[in-house]
């Protein structure tokens, strides 16, 4: 008690003096930054990334890759801001991390996993057969079943989730194909903020085990002819939100406990925004924004669709889609609301509440349901959406909308395109901030998450108190 | 048309001379006291006549009294006459005959052929004088029966059940309860290699029955036995070499019930190519879509397709009786199907209402049409160098050609998605070679060496396994109508698998008759295997540029493409390629001796096992490669009490393994969408202690009954289970589930009374093991969680009851056999899976087939016919759980669901034989 007391004095002094301090003008105020975050040997540039490492890339240093690289367990990898880490662009290699992966990159000096040689086609209406987007040119970032961290801060993984020869990863089959990031370890911390992952064959995130915190970041060209861009399975809990999803082959985020693992599958999906997904998918009805399925819970809040094919959905009863069960999600334990949907056709108006399904219309929604469903309308029930098509538009800086003149799915990147609201959007302001956020990982600069937002009162990824989404 | 008349005459007089006398009486061996079944009865110079019964006996009714010279002619024995006297007075007269046996010429020769050891006779002294417990099967009796396949032919025999491919075709046996890992196959006792591309156990549908002289089922082995077999060893013996000219001929011809209802839908392969491109442009190639053929999906629809049977087996002894050759050769082309409703169930089942309830998420439709080509050729030169030494060289070859095409289609449960349409061709070709030279070698008088070289090779190729799914999508309608969307073609993919294990192996076996009460034998073997398995895959993309999907027409008319570019190279990485070696050493020590009534046979065998695998796993995985060696001691007594000439007792144990599948033990992953398969080098291989205990008796030549006991205690049986690795990371692996066991009865009868008989048996398994299986559910804050229980349940495979009964009718005097067989088959586990409680039980179910055979009187030629499955029963697997789906077709029970439903219908065939 005394202590304590001793220390409640001690601050109160020093908080004194230091006001006294800063209101001497005279004093210089001095900035410097602090050092780079480091650990053990700096690897070198000279000789390609195979095999085992551990210690720092150095920043705004290019690192080429000659094999699969292997974290060892108790190991860890840092990667400092600027880092370029490239791919020969014709071979599958994969990060596997058996220990931690620190990238941390910064919104000035951004880190790269890419392929040079490789070329952004972001022209509307590309044909996607032809688009190396899609063609998966390096593997992916593998957090192995003793995993501890993979820490991915401001970082581009572009041009990843290829065709795995033999492979590398336990929990993946040789010669399937890859994800960009997948984990398996429902112990292990995963962060992955303020980053943009770009094209993939399959989903680009798929996590079989982990706590995770997604947030803030931007997901193209997700999927080839099918992919989520978080296809997350059992032993899994953590937040997906604040992400900007344009032209996801299937749904942005989907949630289901399948593989056996324990933790049940639980996140809150909430304030993303989701562009034209769902379009890409090779067999038809797979979903086209956010998805619970197979025993899976969590929620679902404040999430701006646009052109989605299907709103978000909720399975409540299990059939199956031509050799794809589609099974029983935990309903009792999914909660959702306040999502807004714009669209421009009455086929997808018709499917704000994909029919079929469980989900069950919240009043707070947009539009509006009581406006265009019919009355003792139940969940799954088929209606006519007609009334809402083009209403509620939502009002981007820079997106034109309507949208008629091309198909839905030509849309798959971000290019100058602005997802930010306009002031007078009428997505401000109708959020729902009423539960708290799934805290599963640690807040740390370099261990965690640099911060986990919680749900905004604005609808979708840029809520105007710039809280969300940075890019 | 005289032959007939001379029959109907013989009928009329037996009735209209009933006063009159009539002969009666058994025909015997005078040494043995056997019966003669078949030895013909004639009074001279009359049309009376008769042959003998199964029992032995004859029977001549209505005889004129009068004076008469009855003479009775059996092959291989010394015709005898006797004269009898019938008078008035005296209605019945019994006359008893033996014969002597007549050794003919060849007996210089030293030929083991001099009884028919086709014929039940030979079958049943066989299992009378064997050292330990066997049942066996004569040619004789497979020539009546029903089935041409060994697999089926299986069935009939006691203690043995059989597991059924999806035509509801036999295919491998489960002995004692005891499944196919447990079991052995060998030829002329020489184990022969399996086509499997991951298991020992070898498909017994390969072999055609016709080429057999006698199946056996050891169920006790002897040291000199290699000593991998729990449940039992299948022995083929194959028809030997003879000591006289024989040929015998068959074709039949038949057809299916299933395709008269229905079209027979099948594809061409001709001009398909066995090997992958990558196989033909090596590794680094860039597969082109001009590469893959479309053939195998192009069906062609034909009614009531004719199934088609041949066989020849064609003997002699030449040079001087020193060379004896037999060649047979079988062909059958057959047509099978069948219509098996399936209700798939989710591979994880639902936390609510209970744990662990199954959920079904769809309905399918599955049509089989299966199109086999049977060939088998046997050839066996046998010389004889002097009545010291004799060389026999023996050569087998099997092939199975099987091209199967399913059709799945797949019903909703609900108004909306998408609806499937799946065609599969699968065209595999499984062979199996092997060719033994053998020496057997009189050294002293007393010592006896026989010494065999074996070469054998099992094959499988399956080239060009294609898939191809249709998609359509249905939605409902405000009205509530249902819209079909097109109907758009999936991607197509095309697998090519080719597997195969050669085998070399060497026997040494010694024999010192140390005094004729006493007899030492010393022997060894050596194996050396290599198998090796080649796996390779292409996934041809139909999306359209632009990123369409591609409305489909026909196949022919679809535009594939490499999509991602990367698709095209080969897929030689996959895990299921992989070469595994094995070395066997093995040595036995064993003596048998004859104390007045006992006889008791025991010793010692030591096998040293080395098996070694190369897997496709990466350089940083535990486990790229494997040796696994361990060495078991492997003892055998066996008592036999001689109770009578007729009777035994005996009493039997021996120490059994078996050895994991080599694939096992191979850590290559493959993950699925509820849980990673995975192999498990840790795997240890079975031991099983075996005691048997049997009274058997042997009346009167075929007729037999025997009454045993048996009870095995099997240490680290391989099952599936879970096993956990870093956090939460399992995998479905063969694991060792501490002590199974199994015991049970065993009855077999046969009676003839007359022309009548019965034959039949019974078989009673218990068996247990307790495995840790899955539990989905909540816990207590309602989180769903998966657990572990652990579940007792009897070994995959086994019945409780199995049963056979067979109605025999045999009239050697017109020359007509007929049966009618009867199988049963008890509940029993088909799969087990990997949650608690939810495995699928085939319920019991009985088949009924009838066959008939009338000898053409005074020629060479019979006539047959075959009538399978007459009953239609389906086949019906079942997980035991309450039913809340009453709703849907076929789902009439509440306490437990239906999973799978079989049609096969009836099938039917007509041959003819030709004897000599």
């Amino acid at each position: 008690m005394k202590i304590k007391s001793n220390l409640v004095v001690t601050m109160i002094i020093a908080g004194f003096t230091s006001m006294m301090v800063s209101c001497n003008k005279s004093e210089e105020a001095v900035q410097v930054s602090a050092p780079l975050f480091k650990v053990g040997q700096a690897v070198s540039t000279k000789t390609p990334l195979s095999g085992s490492i551990k210690g720092t890339l150095l920043s705004d240093s290019t690192y080429k890759v000659g094999g699969d690289v292997f974290i060892n367990e108790n190991d860890t990898l840092v990667i400092q801001p600027g880092a370029k880490i490239i791919f020969p662009g014709n071979a599958p290699y994969c990060f596997v991390v058996k220990g931690s992966l620190l990238s941390l990159g910064t919104e000035a000096k951004p880190i790269y996993f890419t392929v040079p040689t490789a070329v952004r086609t972001d022209v509307y209406g590309a044909d996607p057969t032809t688009d190396p987007a899609y063609k998966g040119l390096w593997g992916g970032i593998y957090g192995e079943t003793t995993f501890k961290n993979i820490i991915i801060k401001w970082t581009h993984l572009d041009f990843g989730g290829g065709k795995l020869a033999t492979s590398p990863v336990s929990f993946m089959a040789n010669g399937a194909t890859s994800y960009v990031l997948s984990v398996s370890n429902p112990s292990g911390v995963l962060v992955l903020e303020d980053s943009w992952l770009y094209g993939c064959i399959d989903d680009p995130f798929r996590p079989f085990g982990c706590k995770f915190n997604v947030m803030r970041n931007t997901f193209e060209k997700g999927g080839f002819t099918g992919g989520e861009s978080m296809n997350i399975k059992s032993g899994n809990v953590g937040i997906f939100a604040y992400n900007l999803i344009v032209g996801s082959a299937t749904n942005g985020p989907k949630a289901s406990n399948n593989g056996g693992k324990n933790p049940q599958t639980e996140v809150q999906m909430y304030n993303n925004t989701i562009v034209c997904s769902g379009y890409r998918r090779s067999s038809a009805g797979r979903g086209g924004s956010t998805n619970f399925e197979e025993g899976s819970k969590g929620n679902y809040y404040n999430n701006l669709m646009v052109n989605c094919k299907f709103g978000p959905r909720v399975v409540g009863a299990t059939a199956n889609y031509n050799g794809n069960a589609l099974v029983v999600a935990d309903t009792a334990n999914i909660k959702g609301g306040y999502n807004y949907s714009y669209v421009d056709s009455v086929k997808i108006a018709n499917e704000i509440y994909p029919t079929g399904f469980a989900q069950k219309p919240n009043p707070n929604d947009i539009p509006t349901p009581s406006s265009f469903l019919p009355t003792n309308y139940k969940p799954g029930q088929v209606y006519d959406g007609s009334a809402v098509v083009g209403k509620n538009n939502p009002l981007f800086v820079n997106f034109p909308l309507p949208q008629s003149n091309k198909r839905m799915g030509d849309v798959s990147f971000v290019g100058t395109y602005n997802f930010r609201l306009q002031a007078t959007s009428p997505a401000i302001g109708k959020g729902f901030t009423g539960f708290v956020p799934l805290n599963v990982v640690p807040v740390s600069a370099n261990f965690g998450a640099t911060v986990i937002t919680p749900p905004n009162k604005d609808i979708g990824a840029y809520p105007s108190d710039n809280t969300g989404n940075k890019h | 048309m005289k032959k007939i008349f001379i029959l109907f005459l013989i009928t009329f007089l037996s009735i209209s001379a009933a006063y009159a006398g009539t002969l009666k009486g058994f025909i015997t061996d005078q040494q043995s006291g056997e019966p003669l079944v078949g030895a013909t009865v004639m009074l001279e110079n009359t049309k009376f006549g008769t042959s003998v019964g199964l029992d032995g006996s004859y029977e001549i009714k209505g005889i004129p009294a009068g004076k008469y010279q009855c003479k009775v002619q059996y092959v291989g024995y010394a015709p005898t006459v006797k004269t009898v006297e019938i008078d008035k007075t005296q209605t019945f007269l019994k006359l008893n005959f033996t014969l002597l046996e007549q050794f003919n010429e060849l007996n210089e020769v030293t030929v083991s052929a001099t009884a028919d050891r086709e014929t039940d006779n030979s079958a049943r002294k066989t299992e009378q004088k064997s050292d330990n417990v066997l049942n066996i099967i004569s040619a004789k009796t497979i020539q009546l029966l029903p089935d041409i396949t060994v697999a089926n032919v299986l069935q009939r025999i006691s203690g043995v059940s059989v597991v059924r491919n999806s035509t509801g075709d036999g295919q491998y046996a489960v002995i004692r309860g005891m499944d196919k890992r447990y079991n052995y196959t060998s030829v002329n006792g020489v184990k022969i290699p399996s086509p499997d591309n991951k298991n020992r156990f070898v498909p017994m549908d390969i072999f055609p029955a016709d080429l057999l002289e006698r199946l056996e089922v050891v169920k006790a082995l002897t040291p000199n036995m290699e000593g991998d077999a729990i449940g039992g060893a299948m022995n083929m013996v194959m028809k030997s070499v003879p000591d006289y000219l024989i040929l015998s001929a068959t074709a039949s011809g038949g057809y299916s019930q299933l395709f008269s209802t229905q079209p027979f839908s099948g594809f061409n392969t001709k001009d398909v190519n066995f090997k992958s491109p990558s196989e033909i442009y090596g590794n680094q190639y860039v597969a082109k879509t001009t590469d893959f053929s479309i053939k195998n999906l192009q069906y062609n629809q034909v009614s009531m397709p004719v199934n088609s049977l041949l066989s020849l087996s064609v003997g002699n002894r030449i040079f001087n009786h020193k060379l004896g050759f037999l060649f047979g050769g079988s062909y059958q082309h057959t047509y099978r199907g069948s219509n098996s409703l399936f209700f798939s169930l989710n591979g994880q089942p639902s936390p609510d209402p209970v744990p662990n309830t199954p959920l079904i998420e769809s309905v399918q439709q599955r049509t089989y049409s299966n199109e086999q080509a049977r060939l088998g050729l046997n050839l066996k030169f046998d010389y004889a160098f002097n009545n010291r030494n004799r060389l026999s060289l023996y050569n087998l070859f099997m092939q199975l050609d099987d091209w199967q095409h399913r059709h799945v289609l797949t019903n909703q449960l609900t108004l909306f998605g998408d609806v499937g349409n799946n065609d599969r061709s699968v065209y595999r070709r499984q062979n199996i070679y092997n060719s033994t030279l053998r020496g057997d070698h009189s050294l002293t008088n007393k010592l006896q060496l026989n010494w065999s070289a074996v070469y054998s090779l099992a094959k499988s190729q399956t080239p060009d396994w294609m898939d191809q799914s249709l998609t359509y999508r249905t939605s409902q309608n405000l009205d509530g109508t249902i819209s079909k969307a097109a109907t758009y073609i999936d991607n197509v993919s095309h697998i090519w698998t080719h597997n195969e294990d050669r085998d070399l192996t060497g026997y040494v076996n010694l024999t010192y008759t140390y005094s004729p009460k006493i007899e030492f034998a010393a022997g060894g073997m050596y194996r050396d295997k290599d198998r090796n398995n080649f796996y390779n895959d292409y996934s041809l993309a139909t999306v359209l540029p632009g990123g369409n999907r591609q409305v489909f027409t026909s196949i022919d008319k679809t535009v594939f493409t490499f999509r991602p570019e990367s698709y095209a190279y080969a897929d030689s990485t996959n895990a299921n390629n992989y070469t595994a070696k094995e070395k066997i050493s093995a040595g036995y020590l064993q003596a048998k001796v004859n104390l007045s009534n006992w006889q008791i046979l025991g010793g010692v065998r030591v096998e040293n096992t080395n098996q070694s695998y190369v897997s496709q796993l990466p350089v940083t995985a535990t486990g790229k490669t494997g040796n696994i060696t361990y060495m078991d001691i492997l003892p055998s007594l066996h008592f036999k009490y001689r109770l009578s000439e007729h009777e035994n007792i005996r009493f039997s144990y021996f120490k059994g393994i078996s050895r994991p599948g080599y694939f096992e033990l191979v850590p290559a992953s493959f993950p699925g969408e509820y849980f990673t398969e995975s192999g498990n080098y840790k795997l240890k291989h079975t031991q099983a202690d075996n005691i048997d205990f049997r009274y058997e008796i042997f009346p009167k030549g075929n007729q037999q009954f025997l009454i045993g006991a048996f009870f095995k205690n099997i240490q680290n049986p391989i099952e599936y289970g879970f096993t956990e690795f870093g956090n939460s990371n399992f995998v479905y692996t063969p694991l060792n589930f501490g002590t199974a066991t199994n015991f049970g009865a065993e009855m077999v009868f046969t009676k003839y009374f007359k022309n009548w008989g019965v034959s039949g048996n019974y078989t009673y398994t218990h068996s247990a093991i307790t495995t840790t299986k899955r539990l989905y559910g909540r816990d207590a804050t309602g989180s769903i969680v998966n657990s572990e229980g652990s579940q007792t349940r009897p070994l995959q495979g086994q019945s409780d009851h199995i049963a056979n009964f067979s109605l025999i009718y045999k009239n050697p005097n017109s020359g007509f056999d007929a049966q009618l067989s009867w199988v049963y088959t008890g509940k029993r586990i088909n799969i087990v899976s990997p949650f608690l409680g939810l495995d699928y039980w085939q319920r019991g179910t009985s088949q009924m087939d009838f066959s008939a055979e009338k000898k053409l009187k005074n020629t060479h030629f019979s006539v047959f016919a075959k009538l399978t499955n007459l009953l239609n029963n389906p086949i019906i697997v079942e997980v035991l759980k309450p039913n809340t789906s009453q709703n849907l077709p076929d789902q009439t029970r509440e306490d437990r669901i239906l999973v799978q439903k079989d049609v096969l219908q009836q099938s039917y065939l007509i041959g003819i034989r030709y004897k000599r």
